[in-house]
Formats: C-alpha cells, sequence, structure tokens
C-alpha cells in the first residue's frame, strides 16, 4: 500500500498557502495531521496531484482564551494538545471528551483540530482500498452514478463521523477561514454542505484558520457521549453533545440549550428544537421530548460498520436523554 | 525547496534525500534498514509501526517522510541507550510481556511517551496510553503488569469481595 | 505405552520436585531481539536480486475466466513478468487436494488470486496489476452454507470426486460436502425415549479471523533445475515441504522450506500455502530471481482464511433428575471456497461436539461444505469453539429448566479418570473437574451479585492431532554448549523457550548454554507440524530422547576418565561427576576434548510417536494422545437500557499435564481468552454478496488494551505418564469456552439467551425488549425465567 506520487510543498505562511492553493485548483489539497487524507490516498480514494503542507505556517497552532472573546483553537493544534490544555481542561471538558474519543492515542497526536472538522464524510462501500472495492461499481463519490447504500438515490448517503464538531456546535462554536476573499467568519455549521460527496464547504483555495468558542457562561455543563463498539479505535456509530446552561438561583431552569449529533447523517446535525428548551424548566417530560425529537431528525443509514442501523437508532432517544442529566447534574455542579 | 532533508533519528543526524511519496514507515524500513518499525496495516489502525515524534507518540504509515524535516525521531532501535536497555524494556523481558514481538517496539513507545510525562501512572492510564497498539498474542495483561513494574509500581490489589470492579 | 496396563511412569513425584529449569519461568531467548527491534520477521527479511510479487484478486465470487490479457502489464518498464493460473497445472492441499497456485478455468470466492506480477519493486507491481485485464463469465454463487449442503445445490467443485484425499476424508461425490464427520454411541433413538425432557437449539458462529500481526509472507527462488527455495513464515515447514513438493511433483530435497527466524503471530492462520503459493507460482515462471510475497491486511482478511462460520442443531435428551442420557448434534462448518484444513476441523469438532461429558447416546454429524465465500482453515482451537458454543450454552438452558446449578450439572457429567469417552477411548490423566472447580473457587461461584451482574462457566475439551510423529537432533558442542536442531516453529507461543528447559533440564546444563535455531528443512529433521498444542509434549519428548541419547554418549566416554560407571555418572550445571562426589567433576568441554580432541561433537537423535492401540489402524485416530481440557468463568454487567455488555472479570483453567514455563502457560491463557472474548462480543468477518466488508482493524473489531478486562490465570496440573516431565500442550485451546462463558454470565445476569456470536448490544437489546413485551403480555414476572428450550435463532 505505497501512495501514489504527488507534489509536495510547505509554505510558511497562510496566504502562500491559500494562493497556492488557489493557483492549483481541485488538483491540491491541503494536509494537516495526515490521518485522514493519507487514508484516502492510500486507498486510492482521492487523487490529489498536490499537497500542500499546513505545518510550516506559522499561528496556526495556538489555544488562546480571555474571558471576554472565549477559547480560539487555531486549526493544526493536535487533538492531543487540545485535550492537555489546562484551561479546556477546566472550563471545556466536553472538547477534552471529544478530542480523546477519536481514533487511537497516536492518532490524537497526529490528528488536528481543523483536520477533524474538514475529515471526508465515510461509507462502508467507499472506504476501502480499490483491491476491494472493485467488485463493485464506482459509486456516487468515486464519479459514478450508483448509491451502494440506498440504491435508487441519485445523491451519495456517506455519513459524517466527526467526533469533534458535535461538541463544538453544541458549544455554539464559529470558524475562520482565509482564502481568496480574505478572511471570514462562519457559524461552524455553515462548514458542512451536507452532500455526501462534497461535504466540506470550502472553495479551492480557502483554508480553516481558527475555531473560536463563546466563553464558558457560569453554570454550565456540556457532555459528549459516543455510541462505539470498543473503547477506542472506532469511528461514533452515533455521537451526542449536550451543552446547557442554567438560570442563577432556580434550580433546573434552562437559560440555553443547544444539542449536536453526528454519525447520523451526511452533516453533524445541529438541533434546533433544543433552542426550545431556554427558560424552561427541565422536566422529565421535557428530556424525554428531546429526544424524541432527536430522533425523528437522525438519519442513521446502514453505511458504517458495526451495530445495526435499528439499533443505532434507537440508541437516539437513549443516549440524549444520559448526555441531558449528565450534562445537567455538570451544570449544578 | 531543497531536495536534502535533515532529521535526527535516535539522536544521529540523517541528511536525505526523499520522495513526497514516502511514509516515515518507507524512509525507516526501506531506505535505512530500520526494521524494527513494524508495519501491521498501513493504514494507521494497528500501532506497530509507532515512534516518537518530537516527544509525541506517532504512526510512521501514516506520517508524510518529507514532514520530519528538523524533527528528532525516536524508534525501537534508539530505545536503549548507550547499549542499556530502557526499564520498560528490562520489565517486557522480565514480566513474559513478549510473545510474537511483532506488537512489541510500537507499545514500547507508546508507553515511554507515557512515561516520560507521568513518572508514576495508574492501570487506568497505562491500558489507555497503549491502546492504540493491537496485540493478539498477550490479552495485554503482562503488558499492563510490565509497563507498571518499569514505573515502579505494582498491580492494584484486587478489588474488595463482591466489588470486583471492572478495570475501566 | 499408553494403555493403562501398560503404563511406566517415567517420573516419579520425588523426581519432578528436583527439577531445576523445568518449572521455573526463565527469560525467554527471543525476547531480548524483540525489545530491541532486532528480531527479524519475513517482513524485514532481504535476498539479494529480489523481486516483488502482487497478486490480481478475482472481483467475483463464482465465475468462469474466459480470458486473461497480461500484455500491457509486461510492457510495463520494471515488469519481470506475470503468471496465471493456466501455466501451472498443479493442485495443493492439505487433506483433499483441491487448490490451484492461481486460479484456472474458474475463480471460487472473491479476492482468490488470479494472476500474479513480479516486478522491481512493489509500485511497480501494483501499477502492472491494474493493467492486466481479465473477462469473466458470472455463474450462480453460493453464499448460504445450509443452501449449500442440499443435494442439488450448483457445485462448487464439480471435480470432487477426482481429487486426492488423506484417508479418514469422507468427500461425498456430486455435492459441496468436502467431509462428513460421524461419530455413533449407543442407540441415539433409545436415547431420546429414556428421556423426560428434550432440548432443541440452533446456534451458529461467524467467520473469525487470526489478526495475527504480521500477516503472511514468502520469498521464493527457483533454479533452473527445479531447485526450490522457501523463506516463509509458515507455522510448519516439513508440511509446507511435502505439499509444494507433491504439488509441483519435485522430489523432497528438491524443496527447501527456510522458516524466518521470528513469526509475528500465528493462530493456525499460517499454515497451509497461501503467500507461498504465490511465491512459488511466480517462481515457478521467473527461475533463477527470488520474488517476495507479502500480504497486504486487507488480503489477510480477504484471501488467507479464517474460522470456519458454523451453524449447530443440538438436541439433548435429559432426566427429569438433570441426568443427560442422549445428545445429537449437526454442525455445518462453511468451508469457503477450497478444503483448506477444513476436512480436520470438521473432525476434530465432532470428536467434542458433544462436550466433554459422560453421555450414552450420542450421534455426532459434522459437516464441511464449500461456498463461494472466504476461504475457512485453522484457527486457535479449531472445531472446538463452534462445539463448545453450542454444548456449554445449551447445558445453561438445561440447568434454568430444569432448576439446576449449571455448575452442578457440568460436574456431575464432565469425564473423570478411568471414563470412556465417547469415542471409546479410556481417557486418563484428565484435569477438567479441576479446572472447573479451581474457576469455581476463583470467581467465588455461589457469591450472590447485584442486580444487572452475572456470571457464567463453560469447559471444554478438544483433541490433539494424533498419531503425527515429530523428530528432533541435539548437537553437543566441543564447548559443552547444546544446539537443538527441530522444527518446532516459534510464532510467539515460547516453544523455543520450552524446548530449551527441556533439553538442560534432561542434559544437566545451564539453560544459556542451550540454543535452539529457528527451521529449515534441508537440516532441521522431520516434525508434523506445529499446532494442535502439540510442540510441548511431541517434540518435547523427541528432544528429551535426543538429549538423553548424546548424554549417555557423554557419560560412556566419562566413565573412564573418572574411573567410574557410567551408572554411578551425574550431570550438573554442565559438569560431569559420580554421584555423591561432586568435588570429582569434570566439564562436558573437557570430556568431549579428551576423547576427539579439538574436534569434538556429540550428536544424539530422537523421534517420538505416540503408541496407538492396536486396532486404531486410521490416519486420523480415534485414540488421542491427551486431550486438551479447561474451564472458563466470566462475571459481566449488562446495561438494560443500551444492551450493553461490560465483562468485569475473567477466570481461566487449564490442564498443563505440568507447566514448564509458568509464566508462558499463564500468557497463552490470557491471549487465548482475549482472542475467546473477540469471538464472543465483537468479532465478525462481514460479507455482503461474497465480499469481505470489513477487512481492516479499523472495522473488524479485534479488542484493544481497553476492551480486555482482568483474566486470571489458572494452571492446573495433571501429569501425562507421557509427556516430557508429565507435560501436555495446553496454548491452542484456552480461547475455546469463552464465548459460552460470557453468554452464560449475560443470562444469568439479565435472562437473555443469544443464539448468534458475537453477542452484540443491538441483540441483547432486542431480545429483551421482546422478553418485556411477553412479561407484560403474560404478567409473568420472573426475571428469570429461562428461554423456551428450542427457540433457535
Ligand atoms: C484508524 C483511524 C481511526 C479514526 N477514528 C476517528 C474517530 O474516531 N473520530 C474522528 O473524528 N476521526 C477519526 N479518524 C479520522 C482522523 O484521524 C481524524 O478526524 C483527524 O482529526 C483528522 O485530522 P488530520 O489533521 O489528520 O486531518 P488531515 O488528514 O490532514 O485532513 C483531513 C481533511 O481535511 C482537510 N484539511 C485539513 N486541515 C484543513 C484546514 N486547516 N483547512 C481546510 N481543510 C483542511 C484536508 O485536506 C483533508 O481533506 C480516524 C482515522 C484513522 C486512520
Ligand atoms: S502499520 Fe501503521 S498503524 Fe498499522
Ligand atoms: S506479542 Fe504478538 S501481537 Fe503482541
Amino acid at each position: 500500500m505505497k501512495l501514489p506520487k504527488f507534489e509536495y510543498a510547505a509554505p510558511e505562511s497562510l496566504g502562500q498557502a491559500c494562493r497556492l492553493l488557489e493557483s492549483r485548483g481541485e488538483e491540491a489539497h491541503p494536509i494537516a495531521g495526515g490521518t485522514d487524507l493519507l487514508m484516502a490516498l492510500k486507498n486510492r480514494q482521492k487523487f490529489p496531484k498536490m499537497l500542500v503542507d499546513l505545518g510550516a505556517v506559522p499561528n496556526l497552532s495556538r489555544i488562546e482564551y480571555s474571558d471576554a472573546d472565549g477559547l480560539r483553537i487555531g486549526a493544526m493544534v493536535s487533538l492531543r494538545r487540545l485535550a492537555a490544555n489546562p484551561i479546556v481542561r477546566e472550563k471545556y471538558p466536553i472538547l477534552v471528551q471529544a478530542a480523546l474519543s477519536v481514533g487511537t492515542v497516536q492518532l490524537q497526536a497526529m490528528g488536528t483540530v481543523g483536520g477533524n472538522l474538514c475529515q471526508d464524510t465515510c461509507c462502508m462501500y467507499f472506504n476501502r482500498s480499490a483491491m476491494v472495492r472493485q467488485s463493485l461499481e464506482p459509486c456516487h463519490k468515486l464519479g459514478g452514478c450508483i448509491c451502494h447504500v440506498v440504491s435508487s438515490s441519485e445523491e451519495c448517503w456517506a455519513a459524517y463521523t466527526g467526533d469533534l464538531a458535535p461538541a463544538l456546535l453544541a458549544l455554539g462554536a464559529s470558524v475562520s477561514m482565509a482564502g481568496p476573499g480574505g478572511e471570514q467568519r462562519l457559524p461552524l455549521q455553515e462548514l458542512f454542505s451536507g452532500d455526501g460527496k462534497r461535504p466540506i464547504a470550502l472553495r479551492p483555495g480557502q483554508l480553516l484558520a481558527e475555531i473560536q468558542v463563546p466563553a464558558a457562561p457560569p453554570r454550565s455543563g456540556a457532555v459528549y457521549l459516543k455510541l462505539r463498539q470498543r473503547e477506542t479505535l472506532d469511528y461514533p456509530l452515533l455521537g451526542v453533545a449536550v451543552h446547557l446552561t442554567l438560570e442563577r438561583g432556580e434550580n433546573g431552569h434552562c437559560k440555553t440549550a443547544a444539542l449536536a449529533m453526528t454519525a447520523v447523517d451526511k452533516a453533524p446535525i445541529l438541533l434546533q428544537e433544543a433552542g426550545k428548551l431556554a427558560g424552561r424548566k427541565l422536566t422529565e417530560a421535557q428530556i424525554r421530548e428531546l429526544a424524541r425529537a432527536a430522533y425523528k431528525r437522525a438519519h442513521p443509514m446502514k453505511n458504517l460498520y458495526g451495530l445495526t442501523t435499528k439499533y443505532r437508532l434507537s440508541m437516539v432517544e437513549v443516549y440524549v436523554e444520559m448526555a441531558v442529566r449528565q450534562a445537567l447534574e455538570s451544570a449544578i455542579h | 525547496m531543497d531536495k536534502t532533508v535533515r532529521i535526527n533519528i535516535n539522536r544521529e543526524s540523517y541528511e536525505l534525500e526523499l520522495e513526497p511519496n514516502q511514509t516515515l514507515l518507507d524512509l525507516l524500513r526501506e531506505q535505512l534498514g530500520m526494521t524494527g518499525t513494524k508495519k501491521g496495516c498501513e493504514i494507521g489502525a494497528c500501532g506497530a509501526c509507532t515512534v516518537i515524534i518530537d516527544g509525541e507518540p506517532a504512526l510512521s504509515c501514516m506520517t508524510l517522510a518529507l514532514r520530519c524535516r528538523g524533527k528528532e525521531v525516536i524508534t525501537i532501535e534508539g530505545m536503549a541507550e548507550n547499549g542499556r536497555l530502557h526499564p520498560l524494556q528490562e520489565m517486557a523481558i522480565e514480566h513474559g510481556a513478549v510473545q510474537c514481538g511483532y506488537c512489541t517496539p510500537g507499545w514500547l513507545l507508546s508507553a515511554k511517551v507515557l512515561l516520560d510525562n507521568n513518572p508514576s501512572p495508574t492501570l487506568d492510564e497505562v491500558r489507555s496510553a497503549i491502546s492504540g497498539n493491537i496485540c493478539r498474542c498477550t490479552g495485554y495483561q503482562k503488558i499492563e503488569e510490565s509497563i507498571l513494574a518499569a514505573a515502579g509500581r505494582s498491580l492494584p490489589a484486587p478489588a474488595p469481595e463482591g466489588e470486583s470492579s471492572p478495570r475501566v | 505405552m499408553l494403555n493403562d496396563k501398560g503404563i511406566t511412569l517415567i517420573e516419579t513425584a520425588d523426581t519432578l520436585e528436583a527439577l531445576e529449569i523445568v518449572g521455573k519461568s526463565p527469560q525467554r531467548a527471543d525476547a531480548r531481539d524483540k525489545v530491541r527491534g532486532s528480531a527479524v520477521y519475513l517482513e524485514d527479511m532481504k535476498v539479494n536480486n529480489m523481486l516483488c510479487g502482487k497478486v490480481l484478486r478475482s472481483r467475483y465470487p463464482h465465475a468462469r475466466i474466459l480470458s486473461i490479457d497480461a500484455s500491457a502489464a509486461e510492457k510495463l518498464p520494471g515488469v519481470r513478468g506475470v503468471v496465471t493460473g493456466a501455466e501451472l497445472p498443479f493442485l495443493h492441499g492439505e487433506s483433499l487436494v483441491d487448490e490451484p497456485f492461481l486460479a484456472r478455468d474458474k475463480v471460487r470466492y472473491t479476492g482468490e488470486a488470479v494472476a500474479a506480477v513480479a516486478a522491481l519493486d512493489e509500485a511497480t507491481a501494483e501499477e502492472a496489476l491494474e493493467l492486466i485485464t481479465v473477462q469473466y463469465q458470472e455463474l450462480p454463487p453460493l453464499f448460504d452454507v445450509m443452501e449449500a449442503a442440499k443435494p442439488g445445490a450448483p457445485l462448487v467443485h464439480e471435480a470432487l470426486a477426482s481429487y486426492q484425499h488423506a484417508p479418514g476424508i469422507n468427500p461425498i461425490h456430486g455435492t459441496n460436502i468436502c467431509n462428513h464427520f460421524k461419530l455413533r454411541r449407543g442407540d441415539i433413538e433409545e436415547g431420546f425415549a429414556q428421556s423426560d425432557c428434550v432440548f432443541e437449539d440452533t446456534f451458529t458462529t461467524p467467520m473469525q479471523q487470526h489478526c495475527s500481526l504480521e500477516p503472511h509472507g514468502s520469498i521464493c527462488l527457483m533454479n533452473h533445475d527445479d531447485k526450490l527455495t522457501l523463506w516463509t513464515n509458515n507455522d510448519s515447514p516439513h508440511r509446507c515441504r511435502k505439499e509444494i513438493a507433491s504439488a509441483l511433483k519435485i522430489p523432497l530435497t528438491n524443496v527447501r522450506i527456510i522458516t524466518a527466524p521470528n513469526i509475528g503471530g500465528n493462530f493456525g492462520g499460517k499454515g497451509g500455502l497461501k503467500a507461498e503459493a504465490s511465491a512459488a507460482a511466480l517462481a515457478w515462471k521467473i527461475r533463477n530471481r527470488p520474488i517476495k510475497v507479502m500480504y497486504t491486511r486487507e488480503e489477510e482478511f480477504c484471501s488467507s482464511i479464517g474460522r470456519h462460520p458454523s451453524v449447530t442443531r443440538i438436541k439433548t435428551g435429559v432426566r427429569k433428575d438433570g441426568t443427560i442420557v442422549a445428545r445429537q448434534v449437526e454442525t455445518y462448518l462453511d468451508s469457503g471456497a477450497y478444503a483448506e484444513k477444513g476436512p480436520t476441523v470438521a473432525r476434530f469438532c465432532g470428536l467434542s461436539a458433544a462436550g466433554p461429558y459422560k453421555i450414552p447416546h450420542v450421534k455426532v454429524d459434522v459437516y464441511c461444505v464449500y461456498t463461494n465465500k472466504t476461504v475457512a482453515g485453522a484457527m486457535r482451537g479449531y472445531g472446538g469453539p463452534q462445539g463448545a458454543w453450542a454444548y456449554e450454552s445449551q447445558m445453561d438452558v438445561i440447568a434454568a429448566k430444569l432448576g439446576l446449578d449449571p455448575l452442578e450439572l457440568r460436574l456431575r457429567h464432565a469425564y473423570d479418570e478411568g471414563d470412556i469417552h465417547i469415542t471409546g477411548q479410556q481417557i486418563y490423566s484428565e484435569g477438567l473437574k479441576e479446572c472447573i472447580e479451581k474457576v469455581a473457587e476463583n470467581m467465588e461461584w455461589s457469591r450472590p451479585r447485584p442486580e444487572g451482574r452475572g456470571r457464567g462457566i463453560a469447559c471444554m475439551e478438544r483433541a490433539v492431532k494424533t498419531p503425527f510423529g515429530s523428530a528432533a537432533f541435539v548437537k553437543v558442542n566441543e564447548d559443552g554448549t547444546v544446539d537443538i536442531l527441530s522444527s518446532t516453529t516459534e510464532v510467539g507461543q515460547g516453544s523455543e523457550t520450552v524446548l530449551r528447559q527441556i533439553a538442560a533440564e534432561e542434559l544437566g546444563v545451564r539453560l544459556e548454554q542451550v540454543r535452539k535455531a529457528a527451521p529449515d528443512t534441508a537440516y532441521t529433521p522431520f516434525d508434523s507440524s506445529t499446532t494442535s498444542s502439540r510442540s510441548t509434549f511431541h517434540m518435547g519428548n523427541a528432544v528429551k530422547m535426543a538429549v538423553a541419547d548424546a548424554k549417555s554418549q557423554i557419560l560412556k566416554l566419562a566413565a573412564p576418565l573418572l574411573e567410574a560407571n557410567v551408572d554411578d555418572l551425574r550431570i550438573k550445571d554442565g559438569n560431569v561427576h559420580p554421584q555423591g562426589q561432586p568435588e570429582r567433576a569434570l566439564p562436558i568441554a573437557k570430556v568431549l576434548q579428551r576423547h576427539y580432541g579439538p574436534s569434538g561433537t556429540v550428536l544424539g537423535r530422537g523421534y517420538y510417536i505416540p503408541e496407538m492401540p492396536a486396532e486404531s489402524e486410521e490416519y486420523y485416530s480415534r485414540f488421542m494422545v491427551h486431550w486438551l481440557v479447561g474451564a472458563c468463568g466470566a462475571e459481566v454487567e449488562v446495561n438494560r437500557k443500551t444492551g450493553q455488555i461490560k465483562v468485569l472479570k475473567i477466570w481461566g483453567a487449564y490442564d498443563a499435564g505440568k507447566a514448564i514455563h509458568p509464566v508462558n502457560c499463564e500468557g497463552q491463557i490470557q491471549g487465548g481468552i482475549a482472542i475467546g472474548l473477540g469471538l464472543a462480543l465483537s468479532e465478525e468477518v462481514m460479507s455482503k454478496d461474497g465480499a469481505v466488508m470489513n477487512p481492516s482493524f479499523l472495522s473488524y473489531k479485534v479488542p484493544t488494551a481497553l476492551d480486555v478486562p482482568q483474566i486470571v490465570p489458572i494452571i492446573v496440573e495433571h501429569p501425562h505418564p507421557d509427556g516430557p516431565f508429565g507435560a501436555k500442550g495446553m496454548g491452542e485451546t484456552t480461547n475455546v469456552p469463552v464465548p459460552p462463558a460470557i453468554a452464560n454470565a449475560i443470562y444469568d445476569a439479565v435472562g437473555v439467551r443469544i443464539h448468534n456470536l458475537p453477542v452484540t448490544p443491538d441483540k441483547v437489546l432486542e431480545v429483551l425488549k421482546l422478553k418485556a413485551q411477553e412479561q407484560a403480555g403474560s404478567r409473568a414476572p420472573s426475571p428469570r425465567r429461562p428461554a423456551a428450550p428450542g427457540r433457535g435463532k
């Protein structure tokens, strides 16, 4: 399993990197930790002519925090460094949970926050080497015109399975992009196109530079729960992130509530219904209602390895309820 | 770009000419003949190819060799210093933590990163630290024992009756 | 020698106590190289002028090959040759000769080797594969083992009747059944008639993959004079030599197998011809060039072998008091496209299909069936896990229904010393009951567990390949050191250390003075195989005999020098001395030098093959030199909301006869149990239309360090009268009882019985929900109500 041939560049500024990427258009890909991209290259799923290494670009590996601006994470911060950062550990334990749930220890040390967000979607018909894939027609993602999961479908149903996205979405994160049109700041949600074939809404030449997370308000709690078969080395079969902030004093009154999910659609889901909880007291009935809404919104497909789709769907409610209870618990304490 | 790349491997400096599509694993095994770094899957899932780059554990099969420009790489060949085995290596032998040995270099380096950062880890920390290294032979028990022993700790006493708590 | 009349105990209890090296756990000789990264594996080996070989694999599960056009590949710069099946009119196979080196005429599974390319480097070879075009005509495929076993099913092998096979193998011509194994005892109908309750269940197991960390690999060189050298990580060099020589129709001496100094895991997977076949096919065509073929991880999953998936129908007749009277077992093993070790797996599965229990009426039928799927073969404990999953799960079904204690039910029926096995053999040196009792004691069987927790127990038995021989030479060198020449391979199990211990103990030298190099069929004598937990017993005996032979020669030389009788001489720490007079010690080196001058070497030879009772003439005997036995206990916690299972702790007790190296034995127990845990909870090769869907460690769920709970190893020692120092094999089958032990614990915890491995949370939750509905409906709120017998899958 050798890597195919490609050119390599390691620009020393963000501007240089963007210009290079823009000039080469679709044929150049940025590489951060490489853990997602190099697997795709080895499996002959992607065929870039050039890799633009972001490793030498300065200032992309910073983690900064202020009470006014909140947390700023450079796109090239590794998951392991994110999880080890004292401020993140203190104020955003959900990010530690999510980062340490990715792949394995080594992959956490190599993989970056930016790369994790921008990772490709997964499908068990697609994420295999050319040798194994040859027994099937090429699917949408490989330029063909069939989906092996939903055979009648005109579109690709590959699932977004990143672990960080739901945690960051629940925290209300936004992202800064650098590129041809200058710097641009967007809600994180807009990074995801919802198109299984091209899941990340970046134009050629555009790079994810930084992730911003609002300051952690007092009396808030956030939890990420991941359904998997093993304790490590597994992509999520379902991931649920819940972030709650409580009003002062009155026990149980919700100030803000956010819920996000991964692995159950072509993009991570930020569940709008969770917003309705704001200003209300969190009762059992409301937790169940939220879980029901999440259940209705989730679309797990038979495209990930492991447990049945039916089971994954039935776990949505169970995991949402567990996550809400745990978030509530940590908000109170 | 200058074609020669300087990489420090096992405390020695190498000037190398590298191809973009060479992984660090290819460089070590094929170009430098350092075959102690093992190849078990080539897609980042088994940990047999683990090395240490600038103090962090890394999978050499998923690392572009060119990425290592100016960095310090430690492989299993560099784990013993001045001819003396690292305590982790000594304890691995002592505790029967080695069977076929194919996973051994990988988990030894993962464990080294652990002890370098946390000289007296708990059993749970040991288990997490090597959880990215698949071993099919040992069931991990003696590996874990040996790492604790190298850290000067012994296995925690069994849980009290009726409470045999999970080791998680 | 083995009949109880003829037994002479070689070791008395006294001599066993006096052992100095055997029974201790000295450092393994290979560990030092392995922790330094200097241990050499096949993957690390290079030979001058070597080419890289890669294999083109079939994209169809069953198709006729109409044409292969390799002209473009051959023209690619750097390519040195392409070979296709049509160029090699040979078949190979261990007990049934049915497999081509590269597919000929038709392909029988997705992933089968169709053509091979040799090139200067890997990238060129991979590129060349893409330039080969194959025209296929698809044929109807068979994916379901039960369908494939039916008369009239399309045939995977039309020529089954013409294949050569070993005696004792019973292929059914005109069907897909490549072996039908039968065992009968008593009168099964009579047995059921005598029963008060009859239990009928169906249990299934999936394909499990070995997941040896080092993939299969071989380097093959064939000269113009048909001399073939193969460097390989095959587990059994002599078996490999025989298979290649007889396939290529060349004399044994033309084939030299050199085993890599270290093998990165085996578990039975490295036994047949895999990379060996592809490398040999290339070398057959491209002469005088060594060619290396190394499997990728995906090829390991798709194109090597796995454990036979199985369907077992088990029907058991029991009296009200819990006495088991009759048991009928019908097992279908899915062999995939070729027989591989399947016929033997069927046999071993059948011999123990009724469990290690005294049952008067037994009827067993095991069918090994071809399908168009990945080939199944030998894997750790082969035949055992499929059988034990059925009989040990059903033991608890019976116990629950009759309100008996599962532990007591097992102990009541377990074989004991002197019992007659269902095969008719009288049992001796049987540690089964002690294994069960030790597990129960350690896990505190009767301690009440909190809600949601449960404990389960299971035991097992399996045959040891009999009667097959092992030979060894030892050289006692001029300096008193010893070389063992033996074809046992070191696959991680520690046999090198164990054989050195046996030699050192027997001769009376220090362990460090004994070496054992890797096998090379040009020098190391015959050994049937490094499989079936046979090495410590068989090769251990051969080495011990060879050392005894050398020792008697040394003592003869020393007697005049020490002016003593041979019988009065002893050797300790490498010095010969008259008994009781250690001060008169003479080093072995001196003895040899005085006699031979500077060039002395003493050669000892040993050959061990178990003596068979006169009536057994079969190639595969029904008489076993010993049975592997053991028991396993598990404690689990089940989450009723998610169906998720947490295994809290596992205990395993196995009979080693005499543990030559206790730490190694513990390692075998713990490692085997982790493999059993994987089969129990998560491992399953999934295929769709015959193509493997999860050929990687990411998607095939091998347990990681975080998934394996604490495992308590317990070594039981019932010495074998003929074992070296009383030792028996024990490593192979430690995984066997784990899945039923865990499933029984799950049942104990939440009253759910799963019949199909692996026991995943989705299956558990589904049954939990069904049960809740049933209970709500019938208002019978007994949480431990047993599942109705005969529910099947
Ligand atoms: C065995 C294995 C297990 C894994 N398990 C998990 C898991 O459990 N959960 C999970 O979330 N992921 C998992 N991954 C995927 C991957 O390792 C992680 O998502 C990782 O965080 C990706 O980061 P990276 O820096 O290595 O990304 P890269 O591979 O470098 O990049 C990923 C993609 O993002 C693009 N990209 C990277 N950085 C930027 C940027 N700054 N701007 C624009 N585009 C960019 C790249 O072009 C590429 O397309 C696994 C991978 C492997 C090999
Ligand atoms: S070889 Fe690199 S992780 Fe398996
Ligand atoms: S010792 Fe063989 S894989 Fe770990």
